[in-house]
């Protein structure tokens, strides 16, 4: 299993506003910041589902830094269907 | 004394279209018809009960049951479900915490959980105006130990008398569980859909057996609909609001590009 201060920054990346914005400026700075140990720092620096997954992160929170960190991943929630409500 | 006037199970996903178009539709226009039901019943309450994604129970603080207890509620927003505010319900909140832990039960209450997808993505398709008041129950399912479905198909009927108790007269609550079906999330089965567990645990549901699907183990449901799919402890609570009582499927479609077996039902009063 992943370390908690790990996790701790990957909560974070999606609830905490302003710290997703940071890390993306500066990762090394904020994986200092969390305390987040070396072992893991491959794994978050390369961002990869089966990175993530070598480390042990939470699945769900695997889904968590791939939507903070990762554009294309986000795209898969476009809200098109949704929008049908809308209009219809 | 109050009642309970429906009881809901859908899903509480929707993915870009691309390339699943035809089925993508038919999940969409199922939601709708959720959607419609659960107003036909003309509820003054809705009792939203779902798993949390992490978004308020999580490492920090790894709470097995939350109840949110807010006269309003602001949600995150994720998914592109949207953050506009819509109101709870305190009374029917707290009288729920209150009668479970004379059950057993020892519940969070919260003040400030931000509802998530799980809850905002069916109230998309259920209150467009968002003026329906909301008791948010949020289920770990994501840590261990894993919810267990006995004693939250028991949690379901506690939250039956609470209504009947504790409500004005005439009080309509409908009970809508979210989730599901059967889901493998980021571990290696990621992808698969488990067609005939899903299929079977509808049909159990519409059939009025709930409880007899909630003689099933945690570890039963994790190894057979997925480390997603314990989501369906959610729908076994709320089917206890209205124990043997049958129902319809409003919608199935297994969605491998979604890896989600995607459902709906509606038991009515």
């Amino acid at each position: 299993m992943a370390s908690y201060k790990t996790e701790k920054l990957v909560q974070d990346l999606s609830t905490l506003p302003g710290v997703a914005e940071r890390y993306k400026c500066d990762r090394v700075r904020i994986l200092d910041e969390y305390g987040v140990p070396e072992s893991d720092r491959p794994a978050l620096l390369n961002g990869t589902p089966p990175a993530l997954a070598g480390i042990g992160l939470h699945p769900v929170l695997q889904i968590h830094f791939l939507l903070a960190t990762d554009v294309n991943a986000s795209r898969i929630f476009d809200g098109v269907l949704l929008n049908r409500l809308e209009s219809e | 004394m109050g009642k309970i006037v429906g009881v809901f199970g859908t899903a509480h996903i929707l993915m870009a279209p691309v390339g699943i178009e035809e089925t993508a539709d038919k999940v969409f226009k199922g939601m709708v018809e959720i959607g419609n039901r659960v107003r036909q019943t003309r509820p003054d309450i809705l009792v939203v009960i779902t798993g949390d994604h992490m978004f308020n129970i999580n490492q920090d603080f790894q709470i097995p049951i939350c109840v949110g207890i807010s006269d309003e509620w602001i949600p995150f927003g994720d998914l592109n479900t949207g953050a506009r505010p819509f109101p709870g319900h305190r009374k029917l909140a707290e009288a729920f915490v209150n009668l479970a832990a004379d059950h057993g039960y020892d519940i969070t209450k919260s003040e400030a959980l931000r509802p998530d997808h799980g809850v905002t993505l069916p109230l998309r398709f259920i209150s467009s105006k968002n003026d329906i008041p909301v008791v948010p129950v949020l289920i770990n399912i994501n840590m261990t130990p894993l919810p267990k479905p006995e004693r939250f198909y028991a949690l379901g009927d506690v939250l039956k008398k609470t209504v009947e108790q504790d409500l004005l007269p005439e009080t309509r609550v409908a009970v809508i569980a979210t989730g599901g079906l059967s889901h493998w999330l980021f571990v290696p089965r990621m992808g698969e859909v488990n067609v005939e567990w899903d299929r079977n645990f509808i049909a159990k549901m519409i059939n009025g057996k709930a409880a007899e699907l909630a003689r099933m183990s945690a570890s039963e449901i994790v190894e057979h609909a997925g480390n997603g799919g314990i989501e369906v402890v959610a729908w076994l609570m709320a089917a206890a609001t209205l124990p043997g009582r049958k129902g319809h499927e409003i919608y199935y479609e297994p969605v491998p590009q979604w890896s989600t077996g995607m459902g709906g039902i509606a038991i009515v009063d």
